[in-house]
């Protein structure tokens, strides 16, 4: 089929893979109703539409904050609402390759804090890179989790290359957010263009507090009876994610508490409630580790709970994600990870890294600096797409900054090959043109390992740009898993 | 050498506080060259104690005490039997100390921590004593004089957290600052140094030179060392305050980056108030056969050394 909505009037394809239309210009079935609904639309419908999910953004305080110079400017969460639509045999591809990364970096967490190190004594990440990590906690250590499950919700960046293969271009094994829009965003869709629903089946997302609370009710200590107490720890209104702290209480039915809120006593951590002190068994925090608890870290912090790791250490309380988490989403680690699949589980990756250059190592650092003008260079440290140069959009200064950089702390510098991500049709201004975007599902690690079904789709705000962080601009649109129906009975 | 240590940190505060939440690195480690024989701590008021070995291999206790209290007292208590330390029998040359393989694998003990931050005068001060020596065991005395000629000790001088350019500048320090700038000498020339903390038997941090016929008992304060990494040997125990070998006198606590990783107490409180901290370490020398200082006698109270003191603190109530 063709482009004949007014919508599609000036679309070209944009370079690398288009998720909804093929080379040839024809539609990719699994987009092909949206597309003819779309062509039902005109951009002053669509534009009217998005009116109404800014505006439901805004009474309900979806917010981010943008971060420049230090000063945060506060914005309503920006939506495309072309959706992003995944079919049922790819996810199951996508499931499986998530679990089995983050089943290896549990346990290579697992291994370093509370095991033997052997991948350290095995050679198969480095000891030097994981201690002279940022992320690196000796505090972490003999600290139990229960299953094994440091990163009990993990955020994988994936992204698609010109011919459409997915590649994990980044862990989030610390306090990854982003969860919240992706059900508001559903939330919203189905408020502004409800019709557009119709005759798809769509894995629903409404079941994330549910989902989330009985991994956290899984984690608890034994000491914790059948229904554990548990409690969001935020750092208060003024981060950037608070509401999706706030969210995330809501859906689950959870208080949300600050660190003043919580006392240790006796190795046990209490809520102080109106009816006396209540023992809390499980503290999903959303504050940084060396702000957890100002005796084993920074004592100038006021955002933590004093004490809080002596009851960690004591078993009383499970504090999710687990401490330390950072040197496993560390980029100088990064490249290890495949290995990390293969040494731990026996198998082999099923989602590849992208390619990645070292530059500790002499070899890969030449290759890296003869064609950083094509290449994308990271700081290792440093997250939601600060500092980064992308070769082939980058002055000559800046290569050039970026070459010094490199050769004074090779330790703090990965170089990748570009990811020509891929893109799907976005409005602008009168009509829909293509805008790069990624993917970052969320893993949920209890008992077991489970991906959820959705994810957050971010996209660039300029044409061609590659950049698609919401810190740096960029926008979202609702991800649509689209359910197995091999297995429904006609 | 059989030494019964007594270490008491006492805090009196002007104003009522809670919440008291600390962690204690006070207990000597039994490693190949020191065994701990009996150990007690307590508290008062009285608290839950759990003990842990945290990742440099220190024992620390976790304490706490949640309603109001004025005062706040630990003692910290254990017989050790200590050795001197193997004699440096090697006498490696200085590149093989900076050998990238050597450097790779003591890379935490390289890098600059708060209390190690050098500047260049550090540096040129580390790279002359480099210059004039050809192995390690020359740079080792080398370093410690640079740093004696330097700084004189004098009690009292400075706080924990001066920087290794001001100590320079005052030209006086205690034993954390002849520790620390040691440790920043040899760390600005590739070569791992890292932070002791511990007991000296002496009657103070200056007067090692103590014979074993003198005094029995010691009043001093916990005392500082620098362990260097040495091809060859492994880890090389110097004493820059007193500029002599580590010997049987010296009781490890434990070891680490800096101060900052074997801090004998780091804790928080809540109130308005300001502390008046006091501690002492009285060391008691005893006849090696000797096995009844600590109350009630030397016992053993490994893993249920908690149920143990759990025991204690209902007795006392």
């Amino acid at each position: 089929m063709s482009f004949l909505g007014r919508l599609f009037d000036q679309y070209r394809r944009a370079e690398g893979f288009d998720e909804a239309f093929r080379s040839d210009g024809t539609v990719r079935p699994h987009y092909e109703q949206v597309v003819r609904s779309f062509e039902e639309i005109d951009a002053d419908e669509l534009r009217r539409m998005e009116g109404v999910v800014a505006d439901e953004f805004r009474r309900l305080g979806i917010t981010f904050t943008v971060y420049n110079d230090d000063e945060g400017i506060e914005r309503t969460w920006p939506i495309d609402l072309f959706p992003r639509i995944i079919e049922a045999a790819e996810w199951k591809t996508l499931e499986t390759g998530l679990k089995q990364r983050v089943k290896a970096l549990n346990f290579f967490l697992s291994d370093l804090y509370v095991g033997e190190g052997a991948a350290l004594s095995d050679g198969v990440v480095p000891e030097w890179v994981v201690k002279s990590s940022q992320g690196f906690e000796r505090n972490a250590f003999g600290i139990q989790v229960p299953y094994g499950a440091h990163c009990m919700i993990a955020g994988i960046d994936l992204v698609r290359d010109g011919a459409g293969k997915y590649a994990v271009l980044e862990d989030n094994l610390r306090n990854p957010s982003g969860i919240s829009y992706v059900v508001e965003n559903r939330a919203a869709m189905v408020k502004a263009i409800p019709r557009i629903f119709d005759d798809h089946t769509v894995e629903p997302v409404d079941q994330y507090g549910e989902m989330l609370r009985h991994a956290l009710e899984a984690v608890a200590p034994p000491t914790a009876n059948e229904r554990p107490t548990i409690v969001i720890l935020t750092p208060g209104v003024y981060n950037a994610a608070y509401f999706e702290h706030a969210f995330l209480a809501r859906s689950m039915g959870v208080e949300l508490v600050e660190g003043q809120d919580l006392v240790v006593d006796d190795q046990v951590v209490y809520a102080r409630t109106i009816h006396g002190s209540l023992p809390v068994d499980v503290i999903y925090r959303r504050i940084d580790d060396n702000f957890l608890d100002p005796v084993a870290f920074e004592a100038s912090s006021s955002l933590g709970v004093p004490g809080l790791l002596g009851a960690m250490r004591a078993g009383t309380v499970t504090v999710c994600n687990a401490l330390g988490n950072g040197v496993a989403d560390d980029k100088a680690v990064y490249p290890y990870v495949p290995d990390m699949i293969r040494y731990y589980l026996n198998e082999e990756p099923i989602l590849p890294n992208v390619e990645t250059y070292v530059m500790w190592d002499q070899d890969q650092k030449a290759e890296a600096l003869d064609r950083l003008d094509q290449l994308v260079t990271k700081p290792v440290a440093e997250s939601g797409g600060y500092g980064i140069v992308i070769g082939p959009h980058a002055s000559e200064t800046e290569l050039e900054g970026a070459r010094k950089a490199i050769e004074e702390d090779p330790r703090n510098w990965i170089v990748q090959e570009v990811v020509q991500l891929s893109s799907l049709a976005c409005l602008s201004e009168s009509h829909l043109e293509p805008r790069h975007l990624d993917l970052r599902p969320f893993v949920l690690t209890g008992e077991r390992t489970e991906v959820f079904p959705g994810g957050l789709t971010r996209v660039a705000l300029e044409r061609g740009s590659l950049v698609v962080n919401s810190s740096q601009g960029g926008g979202s649109k609702d991800t649509w898993i689209l359910a197995d129906q091999t297995e429904v009975p006609a | 050498m059989r030494l019964d240590i007594s270490y008491r940190m006492n805090f009196e505060y002007d104003a009522p506080v809670w919440e008291s939440q600390n962690e204690i690195r006070a207990r000597p480690r039994s490693d190949d060259r020191q065994q701990v024989v009996a150990r007690r701590l307590v508290t008062a008021p009285t608290s839950k104690v759990l003990a842990f070995v945290d990742y440099w291999g220190t024992t620390v206790h976790h304490v706490g005490v949640r309603e109001p209290h004025m005062a706040f007292e630990i003692v910290a208590e254990a017989a050790v039997e200590t050795t001197a330390p193997e004699p440096l029998t090697v006498d490696p040359g200085l590149d093989m100390v900076v050998d990238p393989q050597f450097s790779l694998a003591h890379a935490e003990f390289l890098t600059p921590s708060v209390h190690t931050e050098w500047n260049a005068e550090v540096q040129n001060l580390a790279m002359q004593a480099s210059t004039q020596s050809a192995t390690v065991p020359e740079l080792i005395t080398a370093v410690v004089q640079t740093v004696r000629q330097r700084i004189d000790y004098r009690s009292g001088s400075t706080e924990i957290g001066v920087s290794l350019a001001d100590l320079l500048d005052g030209g006086s320090g205690v034993c954390q600052d002849f520790a620390h700038l040691t440790i920043g000498l040899f760390r600005s020339i590739g070569v791992p140094a890292r932070y002791v903390s511990g007991f000296l038997f002496a009657t103070d941090e200056t007067s090692v030179g103590l014979d074993e016929k003198e005094e029995e008992i010691v009043r001093v304060q916990t005392h500082a060392w620098v362990e260097v990494a040495v091809p060859g040997h492994g880890w090389f125990a110097i004493d820059p305050t007193n500029d002599v070998p580590v010997a049987a006198k010296h009781a490890v606590i434990g070891h680490g980056r800096d101060y900052d990783d074997v801090a004998p107490v780091k804790g928080v409180f809540v109130g308005d108030a300001r502390p008046v901290v006091q501690s002492e370490v009285v060391i008691e020398r005893m006849a090696p056969a000797s096995r009844s200082v600590i109350s009630g006698g030397p016992r053993r109270l490994d893993h249920d050394e908690m149920e143990r003191h759990q025991q204690q603190t209902q007795q006392q109530q």
